[in-house]
């Protein structure tokens, strides 16, 4: 199933200087932790002047696209699927 | 023939692809984007998997459904296909100094004056995407001595593949293909050059200019015959446009004046800004909506120009008719673009409604399109953002 879903997210990230990347590795949605396996895409869009990045990320049997608002800095989980999508 | 120096970088199945590449758990299945998820949505794009199974791009999503039940049907997201556009645009460019854009999936690359190997370079450029765009996306490159034969090329072999037309192959070419398989000739073309007893792109090769010149009854016919022998006739300047039009299908039709009026208003906003980009002023603007057993069309022409989708709007909106029906189709086409040139005036209600169409433009251009919209559309429904499939200018 796949779903939009809009709603604010724990995420942690990973920054290595070494490579130059960045990272989600965990987040945390509805009590439970899910680990980053796979970044699949990571892109950026504008709306208006406000830059969001987005991320999407899978967890093995869940896929995630996660959106950061670079103008404070908030997260949130746009969209949730299963591997029956 | 030219040396083949031009080189046409093409995305597999590129929307499909792309949704496959950010989603991991996509990949091996069959996926479609299609314009909507409902049954009569309009197939935009197939995963290479749904192709093998023989569904293909213009279909039905429910012709594919029969064929594939478990079809996995995905709507579009733009944003991320002009980020895959602007991404790949920029690896061409780190070999090619000059990278036109054909589509959104689509690069023409001309080597002319660069004396290195193209296949070489080729080998090199899809190596560059799967490590910057990921392992997933993959891309048929073909090189040719025009733009024509270059496009031929990479159809050959797709997906992921790499084919050179040259003066060595390029007969053996024509013989194995069929005349619609030719850029630029569909199935009526195909028939009236049959007729001429062109039977297939051989054929076709050995006829001479004088024939071909009578059977096109233009010049086409001269640009068929430099096009085959492998000389360019397709890379021109392109003119500047004379016109532009925006048409959206609706998934759940508009049933009353104000919920058209707003999908008028976001039409009006993007040829506005489309014909804004080409710094041009609008004179003539028409406008067509229909469905089911009605039908609502106009057009106008003015002195004075207008300058963006406000105006346009502003034209549009007192000569739509409150109406009973169903409204499926709405197009609305601007045409007479002049150079913008004009003065201000500053005692006219024109001018106060012009200054106010700017600023509400800034300030959607600053927090988002449909940040500031005009009253008369506030019940109205958003349109998707969407993508055409020509040219991208």
């Amino acid at each position: 199933m796949r779903q939009k879903i809009n709603t604010p997210v724990s995420v942690m990230m990973d920054f290595n200087h070494w490579q130059n990347k960045v990272t989600p590795t965990q987040i945390q949605w509805n009590n439970r932790d899910f680990k980053i396996e796979t970044v699949g895409m990571h892109y950026q869009f504008f709306k208006g002047k406000k830059l969001f990045h987005v991320f999407s990320v899978s967890s093995g049997e869940m896929f995630f696209k996660l959106i950061l608002n670079t103008e404070n800095l908030f997260w949130k989980l746009s969209e949730v699927a299963d591997e029956f999508t | 023939m030219n040396s083949p120096k031009k080189m046409l970088v093409d995305i597999n199945s590129c929307f499909a692809t792309i949704e496959q590449q950010a989603n991991p758990l996509l990949r091996g299945k069959e996926v479609v984007v299609a314009a909507y998820k409902s049954e009569r949505g309009c197939i935009l794009a197939a995963s290479r998997e749904a192709k093998k199974l023989g569904i293909k791009t213009g279909w039905r999503v429910e012709e594919a459904q029969k064929i594939c039940p478990n079809l996995i049907v995905l709507t579009p997201d733009t944003e991320k296909y002009r980020f895959i556009n602007k991404k790949l645009k920029k690896i061409l460019l780190k070999f090619c100094p000059r990278v036109q854009t054909k589509s959104i999936d689509e690069f023409f690359l001309d080597f002319e004056g660069i004396n290195d190997d193209l296949i070489e370079i080729g080998l090199k450029i899809k190596k560059e995407i799967n490590k910057t765009l990921g392992e997933w996306i993959t891309v048929s490159i073909g090189i040719g001595p025009n733009l024509f034969l270059a496009k031929i090329a990479s159809n050959l072999k797709k997906p992921d593949g790499l084919v050179k037309i040259d003066e060595s192959n390029f007969l053996e070419i024509y013989k194995k293909l069929k005349l619609t398989d030719l850029h630029g000739i569909n199935h009526k073309t195909a028939y009236k050059l049959e007729l001429n007893g062109i039977k297939n792109p051989d054929d076709f090769y050995h006829k001479s200019q004088q024939e071909l010149r009578s059977i096109f009854k233009s010049i086409c016919g001269d640009y068929w015959y430099f096009r085959l022998r492998g000389m360019e006739v397709d890379d021109k300047e392109k003119p500047v446009k004379k016109s532009f039009s925006a048409i959206f299908s609706l998934k759940s039709p508009a049933k009353n004046k104000a919920d058209l009026a707003g999908i008028f208003f976001q039409l009006c906003l993007k040829v506005g800004k489309r014909c804004n980009k080409q710094k041009m002023g609008i004179r003539g603007v028409a406008w067509w909506a229909g469905g089911e057993n009605i039908n609502i069309s106009g057009k106008l022409h003015k002195k004075e120009e207008m300058i963006n989708g406000w105006e346009i709007f502003k034209e549009i909106y007192p000569k739509i008719p409150e109406f009973r029906g169903k409204i499926k189709k709405v197009v609305v086409v601007i045409y007479d673009l002049q150079k913008k040139v004009w003065q201000k005036n500053f005692f006219t209600e024109k001018e106060k409604f012009r200054q106010g169409s700017e600023i509400a433009e800034k300030i959607n251009n600053k927090y988002g399109m449909g940040t500031v919209f005009p009253g008369t559309v506030l019940a109205s429904k958003k349109i998707p953002d969407f993508i055409g499939f020509g040219n991208t200018e």
